[in-house]
């Protein structure tokens, strides 16, 4: 299996989606600042800008990490969704990069000038970041007083929560550089999407981060509120993807040593679309084609996107999550692609749909 | 082949609404957490920065950490003859050397000023020794005890507290404070009173000296300390062995 490498593939719509993600996270950043110094001219006081702004990216990645991991089970429970999944990994290298931000400032885009030893050009927007604010300028280096500062480990009140943050940052900096279909292609799609389930250990962390940082100091009811109610809510639309995910996958239809398994009318699939059965514990995507049926692994070779959700376009089985197509017959990506998804042995009988549980050998191009 | 979605090709009509719909919802999540979340968030404090100031005075090195005291202009009060105004270099170190080797001197400093209620800390590089004006009163350096008193509160560095940062103080700043402190910045125990009201006290030991290394593993948490307050001019200070200080439950 190969890929054709393309920095990325963009098409009109992937440029409105990522507008529409840079827009939304400006006009929070924008409304958090502005509104800090709202208050702070209200009560009279000053206000200190590298914390707002710290902790306006903070919550900034949190809150999209949030949206980013919604995707996944909503587009599970809806396909309307899909047209949010298609374009999710430029949300989580946004979150990363809203991440970086929180914990280096924008004192990172002066780097390539310190290295040199030359004078940074003063950024208006320039602020320190969570680590150089903290850490800096003291008797220790940053990193060093990151990581030995706060040794309360045996208790949960004084935890040093920041270490946490440094573990959500480090899956989340993972995920951003393995996000191209380059390492998707070199580490196959299982070995990728392993590494990608680590995304649950960083959420989990950064839960922790937040909720030993700022909640312990911060004894705000609605911030408690906001950060259970975020987590409660990701929890519930997975299990309930889950479950739906699940139930069908007991029922696999084949028999031990079954050679062609019933597995539905031809009337009950609708024309141009799928339905997914599982068979000897691998799911098939049935589909039908006017009088025509055919049979393919529902696992997409791209991502592992649920092939049966997709629709037939021009012969071919789309996948519903990126558009990777497959020939009904042959389950070969058309050329120049490369891809290929195994096939089913199919017969109908009197409409009735039998599938060979035993794959042929996926057709190399 | 209804509402079926794949980025290369056309919108079918039924997803743009749907879209729409999502997209408002978007819009209005993130307007209402911009704009509400910064009041749920602890970046407020009362603290200020004044603008660079020069200042003259004696300069001291304590009661825990250096200091220079400004007479108070007009009538003194009882008791309080100076303005003590604690020191800190840049960052979060003590005054470097160009300051501490006029200790005992009269001195003109500059620097900017942060100030939280009684408390004032200025950042200074620098101290010029002059000859002091005439009729300058004494510095007192023993203090006036106010007697013996068991206090509830949090040490906090003197610097972030009194304005560099905010809110200053609490668990989220507990990694600054002790890096201030241990740069040398001088310790501050801050208590809250049930009025709402707070004291502040630079923390000394019973030999007067700065108890900064010994607290470290201390800061930014629940303590009791029992010890003899003593005013010297408007600053309190709790003369307190750190042995002797009882965390409490956070
Ligand atoms: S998973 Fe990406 S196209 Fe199928």
């Amino acid at each position: 299996m190969s890929h054709q490498y393309v920095a990325v593939q963009w098409t009109r719509r992937k440029f409105i989606y990522d507008a529409i993600l840079i827009g939304l996270m400006a006009l929070y950043l924008l409304a958090f600042m502005q509104t800090s110094h709202w208050i702070a001219d209200l009560r009279g006081i000053e206000l200190e800008t590298d914390g707002v702004a710290i902790r306006a990216y903070g919550s900034a990645a949190y809150i999209l990490l949030h949206l980013t991991l919604a995707i996944g089970p909503l587009s599970r429970l809806h396909p309307w969704f899909h047209t949010l999944l298609f374009n999710r990994r430029h949300m989580g290298v946004m979150v990363f990069l809203l991440g970086a931000i929180h914990v280096s400032g924008w004192t990172l885009p002066s780097q390539p000038w310190i290295w040199f030893g030359m004078r940074t050009p003063k950024l208006p927007w320039a602020f320190y970041g969570s680590v150089a604010w903290y850490n800096n300028f003291g008797d220790l280096k940053p990193l060093v007083s990151l990581f030995t500062v706060n040794r309360h480990f045996g208790s949960l009140a004084l935890f040093p929560f920041e270490l946490l943050g440094v573990i959500g940052l480090i899956v989340l900096f993972v995920m951003a550089a393995i996000s191209h279909d380059f390492w998707l292609a070199n580490l196959t799609a299982p070995v990728w999407k392993a590494i990608h389930m680590s995304v649950y250990v960083g959420y989990a962390a950064l839960v922790g981060h937040v909720l030993l940082g700022a909640l312990q100091t911060n004894r705000n009811p609605w911030l408690a509120v906001l950060v259970l109610s975020g987590a409660l809510a990701l929890l519930t639309l997975h299990l309930l993807s889950g479950w739906r995910e699940w139930r069908p996958d007991r029922a696999d239809l084949a028999q031990p040593g079954q050679s062609w398994v019933d597995v539905g009318a031809l009337q009950d699939i609708a024309d141009g679309a799928a339905k997914v059965v599982m068979l000897s514990g691998e799911r098939v995507a049935v589909f039908r084609r006017g009088g025509s049926v055919f049979a393919l692994s529902n696992v997409c070779q791209h991502q592992n996107g649920p092939l049966g959700e997709g629709r037939i376009v021009n012969n071919c089985a789309v996948c519903p999550w990126h558009g990777y197509e497959y020939e009904l017959d042959t389950g070969a990506s058309p050329p120049p692609f490369h891809e290929s998804v195994p096939t089913f042995p199919v017969q109908l009988r009197e409409g009735r749909i039998l599938i060979s549980p035993v794959p042929m050998a996926a057709v190399q191009r | 082949m209804n509402n079926f979605f794949v980025h290369y090709r056309p919108l079918p009509p039924g997803l743009k609404r749907f879209l729409l719909l999502v997209l408002t919802v978007l819009v209005t999540l993130i307007v209402v957490l911009g704009f509400w979340e910064p009041s749920l968030q602890n970046q407020y404090g009362p603290g200020r920065r004044q603008p660079v100031k020069e200042l003259s005075g004696w300069l001291l090195d304590g009661p825990g950490g250096a200091q220079l005291l400004v007479p108070q202009p007009g009538q003194t009060t009882q008791g309080q003859t100076f303005n003590r105004v604690l020191l800190a270099g840049p960052g979060k170190t003590i005054p470097p050397p160009a300051v501490m080797d006029h200790v005992g001197d009269w001195v003109k400093v500059r620097g900017s000023l942060f100030s939280r209620g009684p408390l004032d800390v200025m950042n200074t590089r620098k101290a010029t020794p002059m000859r002091p004006p005439l009729g300058t009163p004494e510095a007192n350096v023993v203090g006036h005890s106010e007697g013996e008193f068991t206090l509830r509160g949090e040490i906090v560095d003197s610097k972030c507290f009194s304005g560099v940062m905010k809110p200053g103080s609490g668990k989220a700043h507990m990694g600054c404070a002790i890096r201030c402190i241990s740069g040398g910045v001088p310790a501050v125990f801050h208590v809250r009173r049930e009025d709402g009201s707070a004291l502040d006290f630079v923390l000394i030991d019973d030999q007067n000296q700065t108890v900064n290394e010994r607290v470290l593993p201390l800061v930014a948490q629940p303590l009791e300390l029992k010890g003899e307050v003593i005013r010297f001019d408007n600053l309190l200070a709790i003369r307190a062995n750190p042995e002797s200080y009882q965390p409490l439950k956070p």
